[in-house]
């Protein structure tokens, strides 16, 4: 996949969206059972306020000093025996892999779940190199048997698909005989990929974190296909996104405190490893040889810039799971692999306005995304940013459109400055709509115009989430929903 | 590493940040004032192991108390109850300290059968008895409390696939190895690396329960990958 699979235009993707009505289910069932266990969880950590301090800080002082520690990172990798590759581009990084394969002479791979390989399309290059290549992550391994359907959520990517269709894909392209039982579905992919670890010549993994310090990498899983893919097979390739470090091992403490609790709530994941280097001479399992490639692909574009505070972004989430658009267009709307709040900031800035200009306007800058955001980015702020440039510089917009937006983006930021919280956006918003009615400017809106049709939101009313959440809740009981 | 490329790659990061080239020096970041540097402070030793066993209950993990005198015949029976078979086992130091190995001999063939980690019979030999194996026994070496998670680094005498292939596995965890956070457990790390980084682990894993996935419509389905049971043996 590469970060846009669907360039048909948002409105349209939209609509596709709201036809899907177990797809748009779903993910409202996701949201809530990932922020409730999340609420309590961090209700449960009184520092968690200073926890989100400490690591926007941290993260800021890694990104302030990338060149530093990168290099550090690059030292130490290398002497614990790592091959450490820096990519420009995609394409430098999905050559060098192909490279290593060749050298290898292998011919198929397993790899673990990791949104980077996504962004640079591994799995088309590999596939076109005549490599087999096989997801391992459930999820992953549905949405490949299913022909490469996209995923829809960036932690449980199919969550989009039925139990009924998951058996009826499994039965057309596997030959599966058993039930759409989860658990007997489960067990029947653990014995199928388990041959394809074993034999796999080279396992393919992401990198939560780079630890400059020791020049180690991290996998965080649940499943244990991290663990298998850098256990298993001979040689072990890892992605790296440039930004995803840390200065030291220390730092791992503080990063793990918010990661796992912000992304599914649960505390820990169940297997976090810490890599450092291939195996040592006399091992007799995990990689003879370590290739770590680490990705830029646009990403010095955004470093020191107004977006910087973007690169702070651990992938843990949260965002996308209280986000009230998100909830009803759901991941597929955004076309792109980074779906949610951070999404709409991230995928315009790696393509460009051209082609991803309508997803900052995906959101009703609520500011709940920020709030839970454990390295409080400022999304609902560089969302707006968006608009504002979008408005000023581009051509995105015909010409007549322009004024308009630049009143919505100026209104926005006026009530941001007045008052940060979120009611401060409604008050704007009212502001410019008098009577509950939809103002003209907002139908050109892409999502006030997709979001309007969800019929359960009614006109546009810019509580808080929670407030939103809570009238659902409501509704559900009274059976309105 | 191709040294010219990495120039250039740096070198664009050094741009954007306003620079010609990497800082000499960088003052680290104080981590010092953290919320996480004196949390759990006044817990005594006791209380941190029963923060451990508090947080296996919560999740589920399962977990036997024991003591040095007691482990062997635990280890046993606790074979026994996950349905005995092949059993892995590490060449590690607390086998022989345990005298594990001579209990093992005298468990009938029908209970279970015990096959020793032996690097010199190298990688396919090693990777292909755990595959087969039921059970994995391996030792490590901290445990953390507030997540009921065990440390495990792989070394030539205990490989990455004994805890990793079987469907259960058995970790054996001395309890005075148990701290508070991982920011305890991440600084010892520190420190053998600073000691010496070339004997620094290649593989650490941190585990906290089975292996499962929620991703089939969240329904929580314990074993994927790794193993489908795990205990916990806590030696007193
Ligand atoms: S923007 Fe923040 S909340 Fe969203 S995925 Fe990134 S780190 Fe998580």
């Amino acid at each position: 996949m590469s970060i846009l699979y669907d360039e048909r235009p948002f409105h349209t993707r939209v609509k596709d969206v709201m036809d899907n009505q177990f797809k748009v289910k779903a993910i409202q069932k996701a949201q809530d059972v990932f922020y409730t266990k999340r609420k309590a969880l961090v209700e449960q950590v009184p520092a968690w306020e200073e926890f989100r301090t400490e690591a926007a800080a941290l993260r800021d002082h890694t990104l302030r000093n990338l060149d530093y520690y990168l290099n550090m990172f690059a030292e130490n990798a290398e002497k614990a025996g790592a091959h450490v590759f820096f990519a420009n581009s995609d394409k430098e990084a999905t050559d060098y892999a192909l490279e290593v394969l060749r050298q290898k002479e292998a011919k198929m791979i397993v790899k673990s779940k990791s949104l980077l390989t996504e962004e640079i399309s591994l799995n088309e290059e590999l596939i076109k190199a005549g490599i087999n290549v096989n997801e391992t992550d459930l999820a992953e391994f549905i949405l490949q048997t299913d022909d490469w359907n996209p995923p829809s959520h960036i932690v449980v990517p199919a969550l989009h698909l039925e139990r009924s269709k998951i058996r009826e894909v499994f039965h057309d392209k596997l030959g599966y005989e058993g039930t759409e039982n989860p658990e007997e579905m489960t067990r029947f992919v653990r014995k199928f990929i388990r041959k394809r670890f074993l034999t796999a010549n080279v396992g393919f993994t992401g990198c939560n974190f780079g630890v400059a310090e020791t020049g180690s990498i991290t996998i965080v899983s649940n499943e244990g296909n991290g663990r298998m893919s850098s256990s298993i097979p001979r040689t072990q390739i890892a992605v790296m996104g440039m930004e995803r470090l840390v200065p030291d091992l220390a730092s791992l403490d503080v990063m793990m405190e918010l990661l796992v609790r912000s992304s599914v709530g649960a505390k820990i994941s169940n297997y976090f490893s810490l890599i450092t280097g291939p195996a040592k001479p006399g091992e007799a399992d995990g990689p003879e040889d370590l290739h770590i490639i680490i990705v830029n692909n646009g990403r010095t574009n955004v470093l020191g810039g107004e977006f910087n505070s973007m690169l702070r972004c651990i992938h843990c989430g949260a965002c996308m799971n209280i986000c009230p658009v998100y909830r009803h267009i759901t991941g597929h709307a955004y076309g792109s692999i980074y779906p949610g709040p951070m999404g709409a900031v991230l995928t315009p800035l790696l393509v460009g306005y051209e082609k991803a200009g309508a997803l900052p306007y995906a959101s009703t800058l609520c500011g709940e995304c920020w709030e839970h955001c454990p390295v409080k980015i400022p999304i609902h702020e560089l969302l707006l940013k968006h608009r504002e440039n979008i408005a000023e510089h581009t051509n995105v917009r015909p010409a007549i459109e322009k004024p308009i937006f630049k009143t919505a983006a100026t209104m926005f930021a006026n009530s941001f400055l007045y008052d940060m919280g979120t009611k401060a956006a409604a008050v704007g918003m009212k502001a410019v709509a008098k009577d509950d009615a939809m103002p003209e400017w907002m139908k050109v809106l892409p999502v006030a115009g997709g979001w309007i049709k969800s019929k359960d939101m009614g006109t546009m009313k810019l509580h808080k989430f929670r407030d939103v959440y809570a009238k659902y809740e409501k509704n559900k009981k009274k059976g309105t929903f | 590493m191709d040294e010219a490329k990495k120039r250039d790659f740096i070198g664009r990061i050094s741009r954007a940040l306003g620079r010609e080239a990497i800082p000499d020096y960088v003052a680290p970041f104080d981590m010092s004032h953290g919320p996480q540097a004196d949390m759990y402070d006044d817990l005594t030793q006791d209380q941190v192991v029963a923060m451990f066993k508090t947080e296996c209950e919560k999740v589920g993990t399962h977990y036997i108390e024991t003591t040095k005198d007691q482990l062997g015949q635990v280890l046993l029976d606790e074979i026994e109850k996950r349905g005995g078979g092949k059993v892995i086992y590490p060449n590690s130091d607390e086998v022989r300290e345990y005298n594990l190995e001579e209990l093992f001999a005298k468990e009938p063939a029908d209970k279970a059968t015990f096959i020793k980690w032996d690097a010199s019979k190298g990688r396919d030999a090693n990777i292909n008895a755990s595959q087969d194996a039921e059970i994995g026994i391996t030792f490590p070496v901290m445990g953390i409390a507030e997540t009921a998670t065990v440390v495990q680094p792989s070394t030539e005498e205990s490989g990455r696939s004994i805890g990793l292939l079987p469907i259960t596995h058995i970790a054996v965890l001395h309890t005075d190895t148990i701290v508070p956070r991982m920011t305890q457990s991440m600084a010892a790390l520190s420190e053998v690396y600073k000691e010496d980084p070339s004997s620094f682990p290649t593989n650490i894993v941190h585990i906290s329960g089975p292996s499962n996935t929620a991703d089939i419509e969240l329904v929580r389905v314990v074993g994927v990958h790794g193993p489908i049971n795990v205990t916990f043996i806590l030696v007193d």
